[in-house]
């Protein structure tokens, strides 16, 4: 069918793996890889999800949010066995990303406070890192839309539910979608001020959780019609099925207590995937582990899906890597789909009276056509996305 | 516990003021801020991002830590509640 | 893509309102103020908005908001109250809001107060109001809407990026309309970051019509908020305006939106060459979003002489011009 949008090729980096393999296999073993940051003060330590690969990190030119997305992007292109691009092929590049839309450089500033001083690089490394322009720079991809989304905690999923109707509506032939952020200390200190961020790793949807914890990486998927991948000769078997988006219209920090805007968010994604709510074999939630987010989410999904959901969090795992996250769970629910399992809920013991489930302790198998990622921003946003997986769907190649 | 470096009435005073000042309140003034009046739900209507503001404020200002949401709702319960835990806490 | 304007509201450093923007694109443009920076003492010419317009009850809920939010959530109460859409058309209002910094004053602010009393004693408020989708946040919560809301930046040409997002919900039927808003504020430490890369044009004038010479800026602030609908949907519509790579009409006016940056490679379109030009950079400065503030323009003059065919090019490498027609 001409407007099936396929995701062709995916790349993921965060705590928890190198690519989408090493995702695999850490979700499978159930691997809880933080360390500690004592950036807020010797007396608040607070765990992380730190990406381990020392050729990320930052340098004069570039920022580590920029190379995370370059590596992820990269893998996916590989995935989508994009080395080059069709003839008059219009790519977008859809990113959300939070860390790399302010100046955020503590140094920096300290400097000018204390001397006066405006120290060229960091600024210079600001206006030339935005992500999607440098990203379509670095890949020296045909033209086409340059986007970045500073959507909070739901940039990624906003992006790649963006990217599905750009593709979707001919604005452009491939998309490369997802997210990037890297762990700031700025961003670290703000959640600690708003008391949310976990002194333990984070238990998400557990009775006794104490919130979240903060992590890094990037998760990025091509899209592109099932037709465009079949001429290349690129076999499709899953599918941006919907992508449904609402605001609470409530409070700046607080999500709605009833979670009507994410409740919009998902039924809009039904709709949009023409399903209904028992067509969803499992949900990645949102699950970031703080009081409100859970509840709030948990019972939301409980009501639209009934207290049988399955509904996982893979924050245990990678942590909430704010802008990117939404893109690595978008990768995670495909990969759950296709494969046929979830993961456990990392984090989870006992059961909270005020969630309507418990999440899974094991790595589960799962059978169905469709899943959901859900992501609740920071400012009241909320999206989901519809991912399907169907292997007669595809156009032979 | 500390000795007071001020009197109480002094102490509810320079509270009112921050409070006006931290949390941007528009149309009250420090003075208009009744000492036994309810600070959240009713009576100034502050809310859940003003409650962890005011736990920064009292850290900036009395190097007091507040660790505990339930002595934040405790103590946040009105300008007199806040001036006793201050004078018996401040390290500032 | 296609869209139609049905209202339009606007701020910046001529005041408030449409026809405060109109009479200073007719008059002539008055000095820049002058911002003294507060470490060098450095004048810079700016194109502020008077801070006394940042006072009204429609930003009491805002009262911990920066300029940002402020300045967005006028202009877009304007533009909503213009267009007068019934109640339960309101919650699936979608809203897009592009800008080029976001609230980047309160985002140094919170760091400062890092630096000021420690890495432990953050302001939750201003980390809360720093992020680049705090103004939407607001905006939806003073309109009612419950629709998609997106926040999208870029430094160049975010107008453009935001019309393409309000196109694709609104043909995509996520959406009935789209308020589409267009947003940046000055700030003290970007000023100096302007300074320190010699960006300001040292005498305050923005030459907004050399094309091919390197010119300053003049740095400025403001916001334009739009309503859209799909074509021919609201008979109460503005204007219609489209994608013109291609123009349907042949132009009868060029609006150039020129600010001193970004001109390098920059060309002027075919459909451009030999129209009388109209440039009002002057009238609001430099800022990414400024498009925003080009395209109230074009609208405001096209409502001047309803028989035109605006052409508003704005002078990036890479951006198509903008067809904006009654």
């Amino acid at each position: 069918m001409p407007d099936c949008i396929a995701i062709t090729g995916m790349g993921c980096v965060s705590a928890a793996g190198n690519n989408v393999d090493g995702h695999r296999r850490g979700l499978r073993l159930r691997e809880r890889l933080c360390s500690i940051s004592t950036t807020v003060g010797p007396a608040t330590p607070y765990p992380v999800f730190e990406v381990p690969d020392p050729a990320l990190a930052a340098t004069p030119d570039e920022m580590r949010v920029a190379k995370l997305a370059l590596k992820a992007a990269r893998e996916a292109l590989v995935d989508a066995h994009l080395d080059e691009f069709p003839p008059g092929c219009r790519v977008g590049v859809f990113l959300g990303s939070t860390t790399s839309c302010q100046l955020n450089d503590i140094e920096f500033q300290r400097a000018y406070r204390s001397s006066g001083q405006v120290w060229p690089a960091p600024p210079e490394r600001y206006f030339t890192g935005h992500l999607a322009e440098r990203l379509a720079w670095q890949l020296n991809l045909p033209a086409g839309p340059r986007w970045v989304i500073a959507n909070a905690c739901a940039s990624a999923t906003d992006a790649i539910g963006m990217a599905w109707e750009a593709v979707r509506q001919e604005l452009c032939d491939i998309a490369i979608a997802g997210g990037a952020d890297e762990l700031s200390p700025v961003s670290l200190c703000g959640f600690h001020s708003l008391g949310v961020v976990s002194p333990v790793p984070c238990r998400p949807f557990d009775r006794d959780r104490a919130g979240l914890n903060l992590g890094e990486g990037a998760g990025i998927v091509v899209l592109e019609s099932a037709r465009s991948a079949a001429r290349r000769g690129r076999e499709t078997k899953i599918f941006v099925a919907g992508y449904g988006a609402a605001g609470d219209g409530h409070h700046m920090t607080a999500p709605h207590p009833d979670g009507r805007g994410l409740e919009l968010a998902v039924r809009r994604a039904l709709k949009a995937a023409c399903i209904e709510p028992a067509d969803i074999a499992f949900v990645n939630a949102h699950g970031t582990a703080t009081r409100d987010n859970d509840r709030i989410e948990g019972r939301v999904l409980g009501r639209v899906f009934g207290t049988g959901v399955r509904a996982v969090s893979t924050k245990g795992y990678t942590g909430h890597a704010l802008g990117g996250v939404g893109g690595m769970e978008t990768i995670f629910t495909a990969m759950g789909l296709a494969e046929g399992w979830i993961p456990a809920n990392i984090g989870f013991e006992n059961k909270d009276p005020d969630i309507p489930f418990s999440p899974p302790t094991e790595p589960t198998p799962i059978d169905g056509r469709y899943a959901m990622s859900t992501s609740l921003a920071f400012g009241g946003g909320n999206a989901a996305i519809i991912i399907e997986h169907d292997s007669r769907k595809g156009i032979p190649a | 516990m500390q000795q007071p470096v001020e009197d109480m009435a002094t102490t509810k005073a320079r509270l009112k003021e921050l409070i006006v000042s931290h949390l941007s309140l528009v149309n009250v003034t420090p003075d208009q801020i009744k000492d036994d009046a309810p600070l959240f739900g009713e009576g100034l209507g502050l809310d859940s991002l003003d409650a962890v503001e005011l736990v920064v404020m009292l850290q900036r200002h009395y190097g007091i830590s507040v660790e505990d949401s339930e002595v934040g709702r405790r103590i946040f319960a009105s300008v007199n509640a806040l001036a006793e835990y201050v004078q018996a806490n401040r390290t500032k | 893509m296609k869209l139609d304007i049905v209202s339009m509201g606007v701020m910046g450093p001529f005041g408030r309102g449409h026809a405060q923007l109109a009479a200073a694109i007719a008059a002539p443009v008055p000095p820049p103020a002058a911002w003294s920076l507060p470490r060098t003492g450095m004048i810079v010419p700016v194109r502020r908005v008077e801070d006394t317009l940042l006072q009204d009850p429609i930003l009491n809920p805002a009262r911990r908001a920066g300029r940002f939010i402020k300045m967005a959530m006028l202009a877009a109460a304007d533009c909503l109250r213009d267009a007068a859409i019934a109640e339960p058309a309101k919650e699936r209002v979608g809203l897009v809001l592009v800008t080029g910094m976001g609230a980047h004053d309160i985002n140094f602010g919170f760091v400062d107060g890092l630096l000021e009393f420690g890495m432990n004693q953050g302001s939750p408020t201003h980390f809360s109001h720093s992020v680049h989708n705090a103004a939407t946040s607001y905006i939806a919560a003073m309109s009612g809407s419950r629709g998609p809301a997106l926040t999208i930046t870029h430094f160049a040409s975010p107008l453009h990026q935001g019309l393409d997002a309000a196109g694709l919900l609104l043909a995509g039927g996520a959406c009935d309309h789209v308020m589409l808003g267009a947003v940046d504020e000055l700030g003290a430490f970007m000023l100096a970051i302007y300074a320190a890369r010699g960006m300001i044009a040292g005498d305050g004038i923005l030459r907004a019509k050399a094309l091919d010479a390197p010119i300053g800026i003049v740095p400025g602030e403001g916001a334009a908020f739009f309503l859209l609908t799909r074509p021919g949907e609201n008979e109460r519509r503005r204007c219609r305006i489209a994608r013109a790579v291609a123009p349907v009409h042949p132009a009868t006016r060029l609006v150039l939106d020129h600010d001193g940056l970004w001109s390098r490679g920059a060309e002027l379109p075919a459909a451009a060459r030999g129209l009388p030009v109209a440039c009002h950079n002057d009238v609001w400065g430099s800022f990414p979003a400024g498009g925003g503030m080009a395209l109230a323009a074009s609208l405001i003059l096209l409502e001047q002489t309803p028989q035109e065919y605006m052409l508003l090019h704005t002078h990036r490498p890479g951006v198509d011009p903008i067809e904006v027609i009654a």
